[in-house]
């Protein structure tokens, strides 16, 4: 078994070759994802996020290199495509469009029922999977169609987790969900991951979210990954991100500006909850001298 | 993947056939597909088949996308050669084959037959493909269709209704397949089998791709017609274009030459059977 959970080497792929289209989406991708915590990826439109994705569970096939699952190339007898599928769980962007069964349980029993399960782990599964993404039995007869826009997005992540990934890949798993929502959807994940000590990859646009949730930010730039390290050492960084078009949390920034106001405070702060930590002894500080 | 199904998509270029005018352009295939219908003898489909291919030169577009545009529909053509050789009768029998209650007859007639339908829907996708679709943006498809049929508006047929409608359908062909794409890779990364099992078992897996498919295309019907209203879409009635039809010296020359072009290719056939030649009527 590898360290890595996925590995791309040397991987380069094309959109519309010999059309008016053509595009390169990556480019000798070169890029290893450590087991075991949450990594973010990071990047404009267009920068090959999705490609790479699409990647990891064996949707697409590089035209060249390879991509690896625990050492194993993905289309080797030891991990072929649809193997591919269930180890590295992928969950696209806005899955509630893809919901269509009858009843919210049945809808997430689909993966696991394509992998050929008994019916009994599948209801185990099921209910598991509606755990972690925090949906109540009480759904589990309900249609999918007749619950709200965050609901539905649960229940089709829960579809991905009943099939037990080693590895949870999620393309912006909070796109257009009120900040409430968005906080629900990834602190499930984080607990999911903290409880199964699996592998997740998080796409988001989100620096604030990333900040909070991802251990390890591979920023992608033009089809390459150009930074891959722990969250906080990216976001040092600034100058580099700007001027790739990203930018740093927001309460990085105003940190930033605190700083160059000459208060004195350390600049790796990242989170609201860090700024909250530097910033009030400080305040305290303060009032003792007044 | 569903993303290489080309048919009826834009190509977007910079050529002769790319500048005409879409009224012309409308006109030229109608033509075409008249006298691929009518075309008799094998000198009129070698004619309008050397006619196709310049115009695929003329079009500037990839063989490769054209041939990929053909492949979806090559059953069909199939089929319908294959009816046509088993079942059109003739004199000039090649093969005669009896089992129990088969009967297998196979003639010249019937060879030629398939032989010529297979080419003419063939020839049909290529050049409605390169005249129309691939060389015209739907917007000026549409537009064309709409001035094309305006005198029909005048003894009260929704002329406009019915060129938004095209031109809609027309605009969501490749948002619908892109939809399909990202649906079945969805249902793909959840275990899903759309290419073993019997047919049954098929036809079954792809209940998991039209519910959402046809869910979405309410919804985006939905949102499409809000957004008009919102934009006060109210018909046709008083509404101007931002870009005017404009009929250059060019466009006529193309209708010429595609006018021209259709009388050498078919009138041939008409003088075979006018001077009363007989006799090589299976090779005509």
């Amino acid at each position: 078994m590898s360290e890595y959970a996925i590995s791309f080497q040397g991987v380069s792929y094309f959109y519309g070759k010999g059309t008016p289209f053509y595009k390169k989406a990556l480019d000798g991708v070169d890029l290893n994802i450590k087991k075991g915590m949450i990594t973010g990826i990071v990047g404009h439109t267009g920068s090959g996020k999705s490609t790479l994705l699409q990647m990891m569970n064996g949707l697409l096939e590089p035209h060249e290199g390879q991509v690896l699952l625990f050492g194993e190339r993905i289309g080797s007898k030891q991990m072929p495509k649809r193997k591919a599928a269930f180890t590295a769980g992928l969950v696209f962007q806005y899955p509630e469009y893809q919901l269509f069964e009858e009843t919210v349980g049945k809808d997430i029993a689909y993966g696991p029922k394509n992998m050929g399960l008994d019916q009994g782990e599948i209801e185990v599964r099921v209910r598991e999977a509606m755990r972690f993404v925090g949906l109540p039995e009480s759904l589990l007869e309900v249609s999918p169609f007749d619950l709200s826009g965050g609901q539905k997005r649960r229940v089709a992540i829960a579809g991905i987790l009943a099939m037990r990934p080693q590895i949870l890949v999620l393309d912006e798993p909070a796109a257009g969900l009120d900040p409430k929502g968005r906080a629900e959807i990834f602190g499930n994940i984080y607990n999911y991951q903290k409880s199964t000590d699996s592998t997740v990859i998080i796409v988001s646009h989100s620096m604030d979210d990333m900040a909070k949730y991802a251990k390890e930010l591979v920023v992608m730039h033009e089809g390459r990954p150009v930074m891959h390290d722990l969250t906080k050492k990216v976001f040092l960084q600034d100058e580099m991100l700007k001027s790739i078009g990203l930018d740093v949390p927001g309460i990085t920034a105003v940190i930033k500006k605190l700083k160059a106001l000459g208060v004195p405070v350390s600049e790796d702060v990242f989170t609201v909850e860090e700024a909250r930590a530097a910033l009030l002894p400080l305040l305290k500080g303060g009032e003792d001298h007044a | 993947m569903l993303k290489d199904v080309t048919l009826g998509q834009f190509f977007p270029g910079n050529s002769l056939l790319h500048r005409l005018d879409p009224r012309i352009k409308i006109i030229a295939t109608v033509l075409l597909i008249i006298v691929v219908f009518l075309a008799q003898n094998m000198l009129g489909y070698g004619l309008l088949i050397l006619l196709t291919l310049l115009l695929v030169a003329v079009s500037g577009i990839p063989v490769k996308t054209i041939l990929k545009s053909v492949k979806p529909l090559i059953f069909i053509v199939l089929l319908t050669c294959a009816m046509n050789v088993l079942f059109t009768g003739g004199e000039n029998v090649l093969l005669d084959l009896r089992w129990s209650f088969i009967h297998l007859k196979i003639s010249v007639e019937g060879l030629l037959g398939g032989v010529k339908m297979a080419l003419r829907i063939l020839l049909l996708i290529v050049d409605t493909g390169v005249v129309l679709t691939y060389t015209t943006s739907p917007i000026d498809l549409t537009d064309g269709i709409e001035r094309l049929l305006s005198p029909l508006a005048k003894i009260g047929l929704p002329v406009h209704t019915f060129a938004m409608m095209m031109s809609l359908a027309l605009r969501f062909v490749p948002t619908l397949i892109e939809e399909t794409d990202k649906i079945m890779s969805a249902q793909k990364s959840r275990g899903a089998d759309f290419s073993s099992g019997n047919l049954v078992s098929r036809v079954k897996a792809l209940v998991p791709i039209l519910i959402p498919l046809l869910i979405s295309s309410f919804r985006r019907a939905d949102e499409l017609a809000l957004a008009m209203e919102c934009r006060c879409y109210h018909g046709g009635k008083g509404r101007t274009k931002m870009k005017q039809l404009h009929l250059r010296a060019a466009d006529i020359l193309f209708l010429i030459f595609i006018a021209l072009f259709i009388g050498v290719a078919f009138l041939p056939g008409i003088h075979c059977s006018l001077l009363g030649i007989t006799g090589f009527d299976f090779l005509f």
